[in-house]
């Protein structure tokens, strides 16, 4: 194979080697493990989230919306839907996403594109973001992200990336929807999408020379966009020194500090947060870590984080072990998208990059989030349980 | 892969950076927004005289507060603030009913009772401050010493500045867990609770003091003067007993709008201005000079009205000049001829050696704030004409206080004392924290010498110019004296500073009470007829209160009419005047007389002094 940068194309290699080398039960028992592991992990962090979103937003729902449990009942609705989603999708053959791969897409850009429509559109802190669909809202994006992986894992499986015109096939369709998300606007989740469009090209096997050529205006544009909206340099620039302005920019950092620092090596104790009286703004969501990070610690913010590594070792383990390029790149595109999300989040909270808000995937509060996310980890079982039928 | 266990790594650095290094640091920065505190004021510590007397105390009071946050019906609760504070209903429901803010003043200088009654109500969302106020039990007495504190009970002047971390105590914290819009969480309160100040217990006696500050108010209006000053110390230990100063100001009315004023008011004289003491500065030179051996009591000196020292004539007072007389005499003539011959004797350097000894070149170390030292000629500076000056209480400029602590030195033995204010400091259950012992800075002269000092000045009041300082019956030594004052560097005329020093008993001396004028206005302006007469008062005053019995026989005194000396000739006068046996005192050097007191046809007795102004030649 021509590409070193090709992860998950040499890793597919090693998976149809293996498949060649042996035909015995232990792989099956394997990928069997694996899916184990998943779910296991999967169903831990997403009911961890719910005791944590319980402990985070109990006192400021009592106060404004006269029930404890309001973000906790909406989040258990969706862990029950995103549950049963995942095992949907888990038994769903994957080719079947393969050829509906224009239809998703075209789902995806419709979602997207119905935010800006008067009356279902929900607008909230500024921004259109959420479809309001009477009962519930949802966050097109969410879809979308995963929408766009199955597509382009789609495309590149069978067209590469070697030619200019199969890397525009894939780079435009992302580009588009960066730029619906952008006029939300939503600038965390379009960059999240920007390196996931990176991470596929990459993973499909783009050369060197023409990543760079694709990388280079990328990067020119961040400044562009600053100079466009100076206040967002301010607002990139607060996270060095949130006290500079601790009422403004500063201040949602200084309470996650604040958090933070509170729960040392071994935490105040569960439900015990003294941030989650309001200081902490969106304590429930996308800084739900710093809660985390208050009641238990050290110790508990490694633990949680240990357990997302493992969920995304295994998510590219899937990766590696799948029977076909497809599947590869569609597990390591999943898992990616999981692994960048949690990483930003993490680095927000923890004051290492500029504040954006995104949530920290399964933990944070938010319906479609969760469910999304599940879903997309039933890829990954379906997947793994693909190739485990295929070694017995 | 590599990028995410990168960013995995950092987040992991930070998350240990954020949780165990600054852990400590931010959660002492988030402590302020956790909670909302209402503030415990330490109650300052009181003032109190010699026997316990409380000089300056505080008054506790309370400040209302209110949280709407935390309050579960408004207009309860303004039902029953208006009630207990027998105000309008609706003034207070518009008070606490203010939105945007998550604490609200309602009422400030609550009594206890009024903040029990609101207590007892059970209405919830209010808080209770304490305040406490400073006050002072007389007022317009012993201010400038006292001082006075700022709005914060923060010591500002004199002995509330100088002793302020002892009386200050430590304030308090009345803490209440909230959320971010100041809501009570749990309802824990917790206490940080104030310590209180300690208690300062002054060497001064109220009584005494009211005897002082009753003659500084009657010889400033008297005589129409700039200042009247008192100071009463104890000789042997320098203990403080009484200080007034007047004009004064009223510690519980102070007029902060007239900063200058105020300033000049709260200056007190006594130890933070020098002036040109004068002929009680003999006392000093007195000492000196028999502490040398340079001169005996029955030494005979001449004085023809001025003496010659290197070639420049200076006068005596007394122009036509006192005559033959032995050195106790020139003592109670005051005979500045007499002193310039000491001053000679003496010479510059032991001169000054002495003025070291008795504490003159150097500030006296009293416990208060803005102590000056004196002004001194520099020693290769003095000429044998400015030493004679010396010798007599001219060319040099020290503070009362200097002069005050000298001649305690010159009369109680020899010992060099510091003066002190401060006692004892106390507790609330009032322990001692701390005393005060009289400091002994070292003798200055013998005990003998001491002696004869006492005796010579317990003839300046029995017979000299100090008689209306006496008081009938007891023992009583001291010096007048009369300086002149500069302005520019020249003599000012017709201002004056009129002081007397005296102490008692002679034999025994514990109190020595200086008293001073500043600029007194009129023709009399002597220390023998301004200062000595309320020197005599307080101690009369002194020993009634002290209970202290007469250990001297008295002399009966003969009453008759002052005759008319009016026109006279100087010489017939002065005669006339000594043929009744009666002190005098001479204005002008002129040849006749021009006025006289007491006037002709006044009842006299034998202490009486006249004054005669002769015309201006």
């Amino acid at each position: 194979m021509r590409s070193s940068k090709s992860i998950a194309l040499n890793l597919g290699v090693e998976a149809q080697k293996s498949i060649l080398l042996s035909q015995s039960s232990f792989l099956s028992r394997a990928y069997r493990k694996r899916n184990a592991a998943i779910i296991s992990l999967t169903l831990l962090l997403s009911v961890f989230g719910l005791v944590m979103i319980y402990s985070a937003s109990s006192y400021s729902a009592n106060k404004n919306f006269g029930d404890e449990f309001y973000y906790v009942k909406k989040q258990g609705v969706a862990l029950f839907v995103g549950c049963a989603a995942m095992a949907g999708v888990s038994r769903l053959d994957t080719f079947v996403l393969k050829k509906m791969r224009y239809v998703i897409l075209a789902i995806s850009f419709v979602l997207l594109g119905i935010i800006f429509l008067p009356g279902l559109g929900m607008e909230s802190y500024g921004a259109r973001r959420w479809i309001n669909l009477g009962f519930m809202t949802m966050q097109p994006s969410e879809v979308a992200k995963f929408g766009y992986v199955i597509f382009a894992a789609s495309y590149l499986s069978e067209k590469g990336a070697r030619r200019l015109r199969d890397i525009a096939a894939v780079l435009l369709p992302g580009a588009a929807m960066c730029l619906l998300i952008m006029l939300e606007p939503n600038m965390s989740i379009t960059m999240c999408v920007m390196c996931v469009i990176f991470f596929m090209l990459l993973a499909g096997g783009i050369s060197a020379g023409k990543m760079l050529l694709l990388l280079v205006p990328a990067l020119l544009l961040v400044p562009v966009l600053i100079l466009l909206e100076p206040y967002r340099l301010k607002r990139l620039m607060a996270f060095l020194d949130p006290w500079a302005s601790p009422k403004a920019e500063g201040y949602q950092l200084i309470q996650s500090y604040y958090a933070l620092g509170r729960g040392g090596l071994f935490g105040v104790g569960l439900f015990q947060s003294r941030q989650k009286y309001l200081f902490l703004p969106f304590a429930e969501s996308d800084f739900i870590f710093s809660i985390i990070g208050e009641e238990l610690g050290l110790v508990g913010a490694v633990v949680v984080m240990c357990l997302f590594a493992t969920l995304i070792f295994f998510g590219f383990s899937t990766a590696a072990n799948a029977k076909t390029r497809f599947e590869s790149l569609l597990a390591a595109g999943v898992t990616f998208v999981i692994a960048i999300q949690t990483a930003v989040n993490l680095a927000v909270v923890t004051g290492c990059i500029p504040p954006t808000g995104l949530p920290l995937p399964l933990v944070s509060a938010g319906g479609s989030s969760l469910v999304s996310f599940m879903s997309a980890i039933g890829i990954l079982l379906s997947v793994n349980r693909r190739g485990s039928n295929l070694q017995t | 892969m590599m990028l995410i266990t990168f960013i995995f790594f950092i987040v992991g650095g930070k998350l240990f950076f954020l949780q165990i290094v600054k852990g400590k640091s931010l959660q002492a920065r988030a402590l302020d927004q956790w909670t909302r505190d209402v503030p415990l004021k330490a109650v300052r510590g009181s003032i109190l005289d010699c026997n316990g007397n409380e000089l300056a105390g505080c008054n506790t009071t309370y400040t209302l507060y209110v949280r709407p946050n935390a309050t579960s019906s408004v207009e309860n609760s303004a039902r029953a603030i208006s009630q207990v504070l027998n105000e309008d209903y609706d003034e207070i429901l518009k008070k606490i009913s203010k939105k945007g803010v998550s604490e609200i003043t309602v009422a400030k200088k609550l009594s206890k009772q009024d903040m029990q009654a609101l207590i007892d109500s059970g209405i919830d969302g209010i808080y209770f401050g304490r305040d406490i106020e400073r006050y002072y039990r007389y007022g317009n007495y012993l201010s400038q010493l006292l001082g006075f504190v700022n709005a914060d009970g923060d010591g500002q002047a004199g002995l509330e500045s100088y002793y302020n971390e002892y009386l200050k105590g430590q304030d308090g914290k009345e803490l209440t867990e909230t959320d971010l819009v100041g809501k009570e969480l749990s309802g824990e309160i917790s206490y940080l609770p104030a310590t209180d100040g300690l208690n300062l217990k002054l060497t001064i006696d109220s009584t005494i003091q009211f005897f002082a500050e009753n003659a500084v108010n009657s010889a400033l209006s008297e005589y129409n003067a700039k200042s009247a000053n008192c100071v009463v110390m104890n000789a042997k230990t320098g203990a403080i007993t009484a200080m007034a100063q007047a004009p004064s100001f009223d510690l519980n009315h102070i007029d902060r709008s007239d900063v200058s004023s105020l300033f000049s008011k709260m200056k007190l004289n006594a130890i933070t201005s020098v002036y040109e003491p004068g002929s009680t500065f003999k006392i000093l030179t007195t000492a000196i000079a028999l502490s040398l051996g340079v001169v005996r009591e029955e030494e005979r000196f001449y004085c023809a009205g001025a003496r010659v020292v290197d070639g420049k004539r200076i006068r005596c007072w007394k122009s036509i000049g006192h005559g033959s007389q032995t050195f106790a005499e020139g003592v109670q003539n005051s005979c500045n001829c007499v002193f310039m011959a000491l001053a000679e004797r003496i010479g510059v350097d032991r001169m000054y050696q002495y003025f070291e000894k008795f504490g003159l070149t150097r500030k006296t170390g009293i416990d208060c704030v803005g102590e000056t030292s004196s002004i001194l000629l520099n020693k290769s500076a003095v000429k044998t004409v400015d030493a004679a000056r010396i010798g007599f209480g001219q060319a040099i400029a020290i503070t009362p206080m200097q002069l005050i602590v000298a001649t305690a030195a010159a009369v109680n033995g020899g010992k060099v004392v510091t003066p002190y204010l401060m006692q004892a400091v106390t507790d609330s259950g009032g322990r001692e924290v701390i005393r005060s012992y009289p400091a002994d800075r070292g003798r200055v002269i013998s005990e003998q010498t001491s002696a004869t000092v006492r005796r010579l000045l317990k003839n300046v009041v029995s017979l000299g110019s100090g008689k209306l300082a006496g008081v009938a019956g007891y023992s009583i030594g001291g010096k007048t004296g009369t300086a002149q004052k500069y302005e520019n560097g020249r003599i000012a005329a017709g201002k004056y500073v009129s002081s007397f020093i005296g102490f008692s008993t002679v034999e025994d001396p514990e109190y020595i009470v200086y008293f001073m004028v500043d600029e007194p206005m009129g023709y009399r302006y002597y220390g023998s007829l301004v200062a000595a007469p309320y020197v005599g008062q307080i101690f009369s005053k002194i020993f009634e209160y002290k209970q202290i019995k007469p250990t001297e026989e008295v002399i009966k005194l003969t009453y008759f009419e002052m005759p008319d000396l009016s026109d006279m000739t100087a010489g017939s006068a002065i005669t006339a005047v000594n043929r009744l046996g009666l002190h005098l005192e001479l204005s002008g050097t002129g040849g006749r007389v021009i006025a006289q007191y007491p006037a002709a046809g006044e009842i006299v007795n034998n202490n009486s002094i006249v004054l005669l102004t002769l015309s201006e030649d």
